[in-house]
C-alpha cells in the first residue's frame, strides 16, 4: 500500500461505485445465456437487441444473487422496489435506455468492514457505510480499435445482471480504498456473487474525490474517476488525482466538477468529454415492469444459504485450529483455498501440520500453475493421507515433499479428483519409499560412511562434534533419504564414541 | 408555464432531433425550432389545468397491473430469431458487429461523446 | 365461417381468398381506402397446425381449437408478424420485417385465422384519424372524405369495408374504440394485461392495450378470446383465465345498473350527438338495464394526464429507433451524434417529433415533478373515480365514444390541442386500465348528405368484459344488427 501523507491542512474525501456483474446463468431480462468469448452479436434475442416489441422477464436468480450481496453488506433489504429507466443515447445501449433502479432501489444503509494494519485506526478496522445497492441491467460492449474510423458494437454482454454499491464518502486515503475493496472482493467471492474479474470488467470501480481542510465539514467539489482496471489502478488514480486537486488549489484555482479518465500507460487523468445534458437520464419507473417485490420467505432463504464470510471464517481458524493470525489470513483469502485447508485439516486431524503443508508447498505448486484450489489435481483426501504416513513415521518430510511433487505429476492429465491419480500410499509402496528402521541395513549404511571418511571421523573423536549432520547426511545419501533420521542418529553415536 | 426556444432546442439535443433556428436555411424533415415551440406551448397551455388537481391525498401513483413483477418462468427459452437476423437488419455490419461512426472516448478525441 | 372451414365444406384458403380479393378492389386507386400497407399472398402461409405446439408452456391459453378456422383478420401495423413487414407507419422502420412474432398474432395463427395484411395507423399509433401515416392516410368508407379516425383507423376501415370480419388494433388513448365509432364497427379495449403486449410495438407501455374491431360484438368477442390469455414474455400479462366471451353475449343486460357519468355530457356536447346518446339509454333501459347518473369528478383532467404520460412513456419507448441496429440511417453521417440526429429527425414525422418533444421534456430535469410526478397522482385520482362508481353498485358505465361524428380529412391537423380533445371520453379507460368497447349508435346529419355513424362505449370494471360485451350486444341487437356467423 502507498499512502502517501496528506499535504499538511487537508485532507481527501473518497466514495466509490461499485458495479459487479452477477454469475447467473442468464440474462436478466432475457433468457440468454452471461458466457463470455462468444461469437460477436450471436448471444441475443429481441429483448436484449431491443427490437420493437419485446418485453423484459425478470431472472429470479439475480435477484437472490443482490439480496445475498446485500444481506452480506448489512444493507436492509427493501420489500419493494422499484425498475426505473435511466435513458441516454449510446450505440451499445439497444433500448436508448437502461433498466435500472432510482428512486427506490433494492436495499440501503450498510456498513461493511474490514480488518486493516493501519495503527491510526485504533480498532484496527476500517468501517464503509454502504448508502445504496440497486440491481440493473448492462450495456453492450463497444470496441473502438477494431475498424478504422468506425466503433464496433458487439450486444453479447447487454442485459447481464448488475449489482451497483454506492458508498458513502468515508473514505480518507486511497490506501484505505484499496483495503476496503479487497475485502469486498473476498465478500463478492465467498458468496460466490460474482466472478469479480476486473480486467474482463465483472468488477468496475469508479470512484469520486474531493479535498477539503482537515477540520471542515463541508464537502469540496468532486471529481469522477472512472477507467480504472485494477485495485492497484484505482489506488493510483486516487494518488494522482488528489496530488492534482491540491495543485489546483495551492496555485489558489478550484478544482472543477468533471469525470476524468485514468490512463493507466500515461499514469494519469484525462477530462472524459462530456456535453452538459448528458446528465440528464429522466429516470421514470420502468411501465413494462411492476415493482419487484421481495418477500421475508425468500430473504429468509437466502439468509439461511449465506455462506461463512471471510472475516468470521479467519476468527474461527484462529480458534478451532490454532492457527496464527497471520496463518489464518493466508488460508481463508480465498473461499476454495479455505474449503480444502478445513478438508484437510478434518481429515488428517493434524490442523497446524496441514496449514504448514498447505502455505508451503501446496501453495507454491497452486500459484506455479496458476490453479485454484478446487482446480488443484492433489485432493484434500490425498494431501491429508501424506500428513498421515508422516506422522505415523511410514515416511519422513523430505520424502513427503518428493511423494507430492510425484502425485502432482501421476494427476497430470487426468481429471481432478479421478481415481486415475495415484494416492500418496501407492506412491510410497511403488517406489519403496518408506522410512527404513531395519537396524542392521541402517548400521551397514552407517559402516560405509564412516568407513569412506576416516579423515573426518578422526576430526569428530578429537572433539568436532559438530561433524555428525555432515553423517547424517552422508547416511542419508546413502539410503536415498529412506532412513529413519532418529535410529541413524542413535546408531551414529554409538559407533562414533566407540574407541 | 412556456418554454422558450433555447429550452426547445436543448430538449431536441437531449432527444436527438435537430430542429433548425431562425438563422438557419429550412430543411426538409426538420422542423423549425420556433414553431415546434410555438406548438408545445399551445400543448402546456392546456395541460395546465394540471395544477387545478388535488393531489395532496395521493402517496404513490398507480401502478398497472398491482401485481409485483412476476419472476421469469423457469425454462423459458429466448425467444429465436429469423434466420439472417441481426445482420440482415444492421444498417452497417461487419465480421458481426454493428459498425457506427467512431465514438471518441476523450476530450482529446475529436466529434462527440456520450 | 369458421365452422364451415373446421367442417371441411369450404376450403382453408376460401375466405382468405375472398378477402385479398376485396381489399384489392377498394384499398388501391384514387379515393381507394388505403386501409392496408401490406397484404398476404393469395393462399398465404398456412397456419399452424392446432397439434405443433406452438403453445407456450405457461400459457393460459386454450390455443389450436380452430376457434377462427379458416377466418380472414387484418392485423394493424404496429404488431409484429413474420411473414409481412412490420413499420408502425413510419419511415424509420419502412420495410422493416421482424425476426419475431407477436404473441396475439400467433395465437391468431393457432386458432386457425389467416392473416390478410397489415393496416395503416396513425404513427407509432400516436393520433386520432389515421393522417399521420408516413405512407398516405386512410379514408373512412362510411364516406371518403372522412378520416376513420385512429389510430387503428387501417383496421376499423377494413372492418367497415366488408373486406373482413374482424382486424387486430390497438388501444392506447381511444386507438380502437374511436375508429370504431366512426366507421360504424364494434370495437373492444380489453383490461389492461389481458392481452399480451409481446411484439406489440410501443407507444406507451402503461397505457398501450391490444384490441379487436368487428362487424358485430360477436366478430370482437371470439378474436378477443383467441387472443387473450397470460404470457410468459410479458410480465404486465396476468395470470387469469380467459372467460368465454363469445358464449353467453346473449343473456342481455337486464338488471344491471349502468352509470351515465355527468362529465360525459358537456352541455358543449352537439344536441345530435346528446339525442342519438339519450335515445340509445332509452333502448337499454328498454332492455332492462337499471339507469342511474353518477359523476367521475376528475374526468376534466383526463386529456392532460394522458399527454403528460403517454408522450413521457413514448420519448422513451421511441428512443430504440437510432439506426445503430435496424431501420432507417442516415448514412452520411460522420458522427455517431449526427447519425442519430439526422436518422431519427428524418425517420419521425411532425406528430412524433412533437411527442417525443413533449415527453423528453415532461422528464427532463426542472420539469419532471411539475408534469411526469404530477400526472401520475392524477391519474391514481381518476383511477379512483371509477374505483368509487363500482363500489357504489354500478355495473357498467355508458357514454358517448367521441364529442361528435368522424371528421372531413385535413380538418384537424393544423391543431394538435383539437385533435387531442377528440379523444376526451376514452382516455379514461387507459388510464385507470378498465375495459371499453364501442358499438354503433346511430347516425348523424353530415352536412354533405352522408350520415356519418356514432358510437357508444360501455366501460366496465376491471377484467369484467363479459358482462360489457353482453350489453353492447344488446344495444347493437336493439339496431338491429344480428351478427353474422364468424
Ligand atoms: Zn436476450
Amino acid at each position: 500500500m502507498t499512502d502517501r501523507a496528506p499535504d499538511a491542512g487537508y485532507e481527501a474525501v473518497i466514495g466509490l461505485e461499485i458495479h459487479v456483474q452477477l454469475r447467473t446463468e442468464e440474462k436478466l431480462f432475457c433468457p440468454d445465456g452471461t458466457g463470455f468469448g462468444e461469437v460477436p452479436n450471436t448471444n441475443v434475442c429481441p429483448v436484449c437487441l431491443g427490437l420493437p416489441g419485446a418485453l423484459p422477464v425478470l431472472n429470479r436468480e439475480a435477484v437472490e444473487l443482490a439480496v445475498r450481496a446485500s444481506l452480506a453488506f448489512g444493507c436492509t433489504v427493501h420489500q419493494r422496489s422499484v425498475w426505473a429507466r435511466k435513458n441516454y443515447f449510446y450505440p451499445d445501449l439497444p433500448k436508448g435506455y437502461q433498466i435500472s433502479q432510482f428512486e427506490e432501489p433494492l436495499a440501503t444503509d450498510g456498513v461493511f468492514r474490514v480488518e486493516t494494519d493501519d495503527t491510526s485506526d485504533p480498532v484496527g478496522r476500517l468501517a464503509i457505510r454502504i448508502r445504496r445497492i440497486h440491481m440493473e441491467e448492462d450495456a453492450g460492449k463497444s470496441i473502438h480499435d477494431r475498424f478504422e474510423g468506425a466503433t464496433a458494437v458487439d450486444l453479447n454482454r447487454t442485459g447481464t445482471p448488475l449489482i451497483e454499491m454506492v458508498t458513502e464518502p468515508d473514505f480518507r486515503s486511497p490506501a484505505q480504498v484499496r483495503a476496503w475493496l479487497t475485502g469486498v472482493k473476498q465478500v463478492l467471492e465467498y458468496l460466490e456473487v460474482s466472478d469479480c474479474n476486473m480486467e474482463e470488467g465483472s468488477l468496475r470501480v469508479d470512484a469520486n474525490v474531493s479535498i477539503r481542510p482537515v477540520g471542515s465539514e463541508p464537502l469540496g467539489t468532486k471529481t469522477e474517476l472512472k477507467n480504472m482496471n485494477s485495485f492497484s489502478g484505482v489506488e493510483r488514480a486516487l494518488d494522482v488525482e488528489i496530488a492534482r486537486q491540491r495543485d489546483v488549489v495551492a496555485m489558489g484555482g478550484q478544482v472543477a466538477h468533471q469525470t476524468l479518465l485514468w490512463d493507466e500507460r500515461r499514469g494519469d487523468v484525462r477530462p472524459m468529454r462530456s456535453k452538459e445534458e448528458s446528465h440528464d437520464y429522466r429516470y421514470f419507473p420502468d411501465p413494462d415492469l411492476p415493482p419487484l417485490q421481495v418477500s421475508e420467505n425468500l430473504i429468509e432463504a437466502v439468509k439461511a444459504q449465506l455462506p461463512e464470510l471471510p472475516a468470521a471464517r479467519r476468527t474461527r481458524f484462529r480458534e478451532d485450529y490454532g492457527l496464527p493470525a497471520y496463518d489464518a489470513g493466508v488460508l481463508t483469502a480465498r473461499r476454495p483455498l479455505a474449503d480444502y485447508y478445513e478438508e484437510t485439516a478434518r481429515t488428517s486431524g493434524a490442523p497446524k501440520e496441514a496449514s504448514n503443508w498447505i502455505m508451503g508447498p501446496v501453495l507454491a505448486a497452486m500459484n506455479a500453475r496458476d490453479l485454484e484450489a478446487d482446480d488443484f489435481p492433489v485432493r484434500p483426501v490425498h494431501l491429508a493421507e501424506l500428513i498421515d504416513l508422516v506422522e505415523e513415521g511410514t515416511i519422513n518430510r523430505n520424502v513427503a515433499k518428493d511423494v507430492l511433487g510425484r502425485m502432482l505429476e501421476s494427476a497430470a492429465g487426468v481429471e481432478v479428483g479421478s481415481a486415475a491419480a495415484k494416492t500418496p500410499a501407492e506412491i510410497v509402496r511403488e517406489e519403496g519409499l518408506a522410512t527404513v528402521s531395519d537396524t542392521g541395513r541402517l548400521e551397514a549404511w552407517v559402516e560405509d560412511a564412516l568407513a569412506a571418511h576416516p579423515e573426518e571421523v578422526a576430526r569428530f573423536r578429537d572433539g568436532e562434534t559438530r561433524l555428525q549432520g555432515f553423517f547424517m547426511g552422508e547416511v542419508m545419501k546413502r539410503s536415498r533419504g529412506k532412513a529413519d533420521p532418529t535410529e541413524v542418529a542413535r546408531i551414529l553415536t554409538e559407533r562414533l564414541e566407540e574407541t | 408555464m412556456s418554454v422558450s426556444r433555447e429550452e426547445v432546442e436543448r430538449i431536441a439535443a437531449l432527444a436527438r432531433l435537430d430542429v433548425f433556428g431562425e438563422d438557419e436555411p429550412a430543411a426538409e424533415g426538420r422542423p423549425s425550432a420556433v414553431r415546434l415551440t410555438e406548438e408545445l406551448n399551445r400543448i402546456l397551455e392546456h395541460i395546465a389545468t394540471l395544477e387545478e388537481a388535488d393531489i395532496s391525498e395521493i402517496g404513490d401513483p398507480i401502478r398497472l397491473p398491482s401485481d409485483p413483477v412476476p419472476f421469469r418462468d423457469p425454462g423459458l427459452e429466448p425467444d429465436s430469431l429469423a434466420e439472417g437476423a441481426p445482420a440482415d437488419r444492421a444498417p452497417r455490419w461487419r465480421d458481426g458487429f454493428f459498425l457506427v461512426p467512431r465514438l471518441p472516448a476523450l476530450v482529446d478525441d475529436e466529434e462527440d461523446g456520450s | 365461417m369458421a365452422a364451415a372451414v373446421r367442417e371441411g365444406s369450404v376450403p382453408a384458403d376460401h375466405y382468405l381468398n375472398k378477402a385479398l380479393e376485396q381489399a384489392r378492389a377498394v384499398d388501391r386507386g384514387h379515393e381507394g381506402l388505403n386501409a392496408f400497407l401490406a397484404l398476404a399472398k393469395p393462399g398465404g402461409p398456412a397456419p399452424d397446425a392446432p397439434d405443433s405446439g406452438s403453445g407456450r408452456a405457461g400459457e393460459t391459453h386454450p390455443t389450436g381449437d380452430g376457434l377462427l378456422a379458416g377466418v380472414p383478420v387484418a392485423v394493424k401495423d404496429n404488431l409484429c408478424t413474420l411473414d409481412l413487414p412490420t413499420t408502425c407507419a413510419s419511415r424509420i422502420l419502412e420495410g422493416y420485417r421482424s425476426p419475431y412474432e407477436a404473441t396475439a398474432v400467433r395465437r391468431l395463427r393457432v386458432a386457425g385465422a389467416r392473416l390478410v395484411g397489415k393496416t395503416n395507423m396513425d404513427e407509432f399509433a400516436m393520433g386520432s384519424s389515421t393522417e399521420n401515416s408516413a405512407f398516405g392516410p386512410t379514408r373512412n368508407p362510411r364516406d371518403r372524405d372522412r378520416v376513420p379516425g385512429g389510430s387503428s383507423g387501417g383496421s376499423a376501415a377494413a372492418v367497415a369495408a366488408g373486406v373482413v370480419p374482424c382486424a387486430l388494433g390497438s388501444d392506447t388513448g381511444g386507438s380502437v374504440r374511436q375508429p370504431a365509432a366512426f366507421c360504424g364497427v364494434v370495437g373492444v379495449k380489453p383490461t389492461y394485461g389481458r392481452v399480451s403486449r409481446y411484439g406489440l410495438v410501443a407507444f406507451a407501455s402503461s397505457l398501450d392495450q391490444v384490441g379487436a374491431f368487428g362487424r358485430s360484438v360477436l366478430d370482437a368477442a371470439l378474436l378477443l378470446e383467441a387472443v387473450a390469455g397470460y404470457d410468459p414474455r410479458d410480465p404486465t400479462s396476468v395470470r387469469r383465465p380467459v372467460p368465454d366471451l363469445s358464449g353467453g353475449l346473449d343473456e342481455g343486460i337486464r338488471g344491471r345498473v349502468v352509470g351515465l357519468p355527468r362529465e360525459y355530457l358537456p352541455d358543449t356536447l352537439a344536441p345530435e350527438v346528446r339525442a342519438r346518446y339519450d335515445e340509445a339509454v332509452e333502448r337499454l333501459r328498454e332492455a332492462g338495464a337499471r339507469i342511474r347518473e353518477v359523476s367521475l369528478p376528475h374526468t376534466r383532467f383526463a386529456v392532460s394526464t394522458y399527454y403528460v404520460l403517454a408522450p413521457a412513456e413514448a420519448s422513451s419507448n421511441l428512443a430504440r429507433y437510432d439506426g445503430v441496429r435496424y431501420g432507417g440511417r442516415a448514412s452520411e453521417a460522420r458522427s455517431t451524434l449526427e447519425l442519430y440526429r439526422a436518422s431519427r429527425t428524418r425517420g419521425f414525422g411532425p406528430e412524433v417529433v412533437r411527442r417525443i418533444m413533449l415527453g423528453t421534456f415532461g422528464l427532463s430535469a426542472g420539469y419532471h415533478d411539475q408534469y411526469y410526478d404530477r400526472a401520475q397522482k392524477v391519474r391514481a385520482l381518476i383511477a379512483r373515480d371509477f374505483e368509487r362508481v363500482w363500489a357504489d353498485g354500478v355495473d357498467l358505465l355508458f357514454t358517448p365514444t367521441a364529442p361528435g361524428p368522424a371528421f372531413r380529412l385535413g380538418e384537424r391537423t393544423a391543431d394538435p390541442v383539437a385533435m387531442y380533445l377528440s379523444d376526451v371520453f376514452t382516455v379514461t379507460a387507459n388510464l385507470a386500465g378498465i375495459p371499453g368497447v364501442s358499438v354503433p349508435m346511430g347516425e348523424v346529419a353530415g352536412g354533405g348528405g352522408d350520415r356519418p355513424p356514432l358510437g357508444g362505449q360501455f366501460l366496465a370494471p376491471p377484467w369484467h368484459e363479459a358482462p360489457m360485451l353482453q350489453a353492447a350486444r344488446a344495444l347493437e341487437v336493439s339496431y338491429g344488427i344480428t351478427g353474422e356467423d364468424t
